[in-house]
């Protein structure tokens, strides 16, 4: 395709004023109030995900006889390397927009 | 829940892909039916207090604007947005990645099984008005092999859950408007994207040939397969709408939607000529697309500005703006109305003269 209209759809995306790449806007007074709204939103997701698999799951074996809602309830499990990854790679999810925060300001979103 | 018109790859790759696109799709509800109607009614408040029509100019909007990006409701929506519209590609972006050989080896193996029905030219290049991120989604149309797997789920989330069987694509192809001797013989779907048009169109049509172009290969393989999967025959050409392979004459009507409120503005006289031209005498055009509307209530004009700045729509409001149905007579078409419609989408309808 030619550069004219290249030239032409470029300055009609500038007239727009889009975020550059990788720059992102915040909209709330402080950039790391735009961040902590992320991860609140990244944590639902999270949370949501987990629920949902642990309800299939919890309903699978109810209905198969092989646990039963309380004995779930009680159990005590030991930790295991790939658990303790997991975890880590949540909190990461998590943390890791307010880690951004900190290294970047933020462009004011206009 | 199986998908009808989804091909043979109906859930993202994995279960919690599924749960999160629930989520995402809840979150968006929220944002839409729960919080913006409350903040509409503080942005309508001060476009009265500053004088101004119960519907306004997109220049009337822009002198409100600091004031509007103030109301730290309006500033919680604008992010609830833009990162439930981010964080629901990313995922199901890192998803399909995450075995990016298995997912392009089915793409090729629909066109090993099926060919002759995708049409493309290895060294075609996209212009750069193709390959913005339209909607946030990482890389557009044209950018990742994967895109239109990613595309077809992250609409879902888009449309709320409202098209999981494809019922808005089902209802657009309803809606064509067909020519007045009935002939349809051949069928262009422009901007065809994943194709979900395009099958229904031939559902609607099953003798006539029916073709769909898009400027993006990725979402045309990914048409194709779900097509071929799908037992549906139709034919996917890459290739852009404002410069057209086909004769003149070739078909019976051309059908476009929402695909000219995301190009730019020195394209829609282009793109309408080559459709009256690609028309037989007496073919018809049916646009369904964002309204062309000078005036718009206030709440309705801060989100359009939301969607052109912050969720990369850059052309839709030059669309806007357009005087599309004078676009249309100016080519030649005859017969030009807005037919009504039950969404926000406007219907446009346009018949070449015999
Ligand atoms: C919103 S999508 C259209 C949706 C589609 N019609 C459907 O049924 O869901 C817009 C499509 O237009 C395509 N496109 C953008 N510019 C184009 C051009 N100049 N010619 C043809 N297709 C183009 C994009 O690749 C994208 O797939």
């Amino acid at each position: 395709m030619n550069t004219k209209h290249d030239e032409l759809s470029r300055a009609q995306v500038e007239s727009i004023g889009l975020p550059g790449p990788g720059e992102e806007p915040h909209f709330l007074p402080h950039p790391l109030m735009d961040r902590l709204f992320e991860a609140v939103i990244v944590l639902g997701g999270e949370l949501w995900i987990e629920r949902d698999r642990r309800r299939a799951l919890e309903s699978l074996l109810h209905s198969k006889g092989i646990v039963a809602p309380e004995e779930i309830e009680n159990h005590s499990e030991a930790d295991t390397e790939e658990r303790k990854q997991e975890l880590s790679a949540l909190v990461n999810r998590l943390l890791d927009p307010l880690r951004t925060m900190q290294s970047e300001s933020g462009t004011a979103a206009t | 829940m199986e998908q009808r018109n989804a091909g043979k790859h109906p859930e993202p790759p994995r279960r919690e892909d599924a749960s999160h696109m629930e989520y995402m799709t809840e979150v968006r509800n929220f944002a839409i039916r729960s919080w913006f109607p409350r903040i509409a009614g503080d942005v309508s408040s001060i476009a009265a207090a500053a004088g101004l029509p119960p519907a306004i100019t997109r220049d009337e909007f822009a002198q409100l604007a600091p004031q509007v990006d103030q109301i730290p409701a309006v500033q919680g929506w604008k992010r609830l947005m833009r990162s439930q519209q981010q964080l629901a590609w990313q995922k199901l972006q890192d998803s399909y990645a995450a075995d990016r050989e298995y997912w392009e080896g089915q793409l090729t193996e629909a066109e090993e099984r099926n060919r002759g029905r995708l049409h493309y030219d290895p060294d075609f290049v996209a212009p750069e008005s193709a390959c913005q991120d339209i909607h946030l989604q990482p890389g557009g149309y044209c950018g990742d092999n994967l895109a239109g797997y990613v595309f077809y789920h992250g609409t879902r989330v888009f449309y709320q859950g409202d098209n999981d069987f494809d019922e808005i694509h089902d209802s657009c192809a309803d809606v064509m408007k067909l020519p007045a001797d009935g002939q349809v013989r051949r069928v262009l779907d422009l901007g065809c994207s994943i194709g979900q048009c395009t099958t229904a169109l031939k559902e609607r049509h099953p003798d006539a040939e029916v073709r769909g172009l898009d400027v993006a290969l990725p979402m045309l393989r990914y048409a194709h397969m779900r097509a071929t999967d799908m037992n549906v025959d139709v034919h996917f050409h890459q290739g852009l709408a404002e410069d057209l392979e086909f004769s003149d004459g070739t078909f019976d009507t051309v059908f476009a939607y929402i695909l000219f409120h995301e190009v730019p503005k020195h394209t829609f006289e282009p793109i309408v000529r080559e459709a009256f031209r690609v028309l037989r005498p007496g073919g018809t055009f049916t646009v369904i697309d964002a309204p062309n509307a000078d005036r718009l209530p206030p709440p309705n004009r801060m989100w359009a500005a939301y969607d052109a700045q912050y969720n990369c729509e850059p052309f839709s409001p030059a669309f806007g703006a357009a005087d599309f149905t004078g676009l249309l007579a100016k080519a030649g078409f005859e017969d030009v109305e807005k037919g009504s419609s039950d969404s926000f989408l406007y219907n446009t309808f346009a018949v070449k003269p015999l």
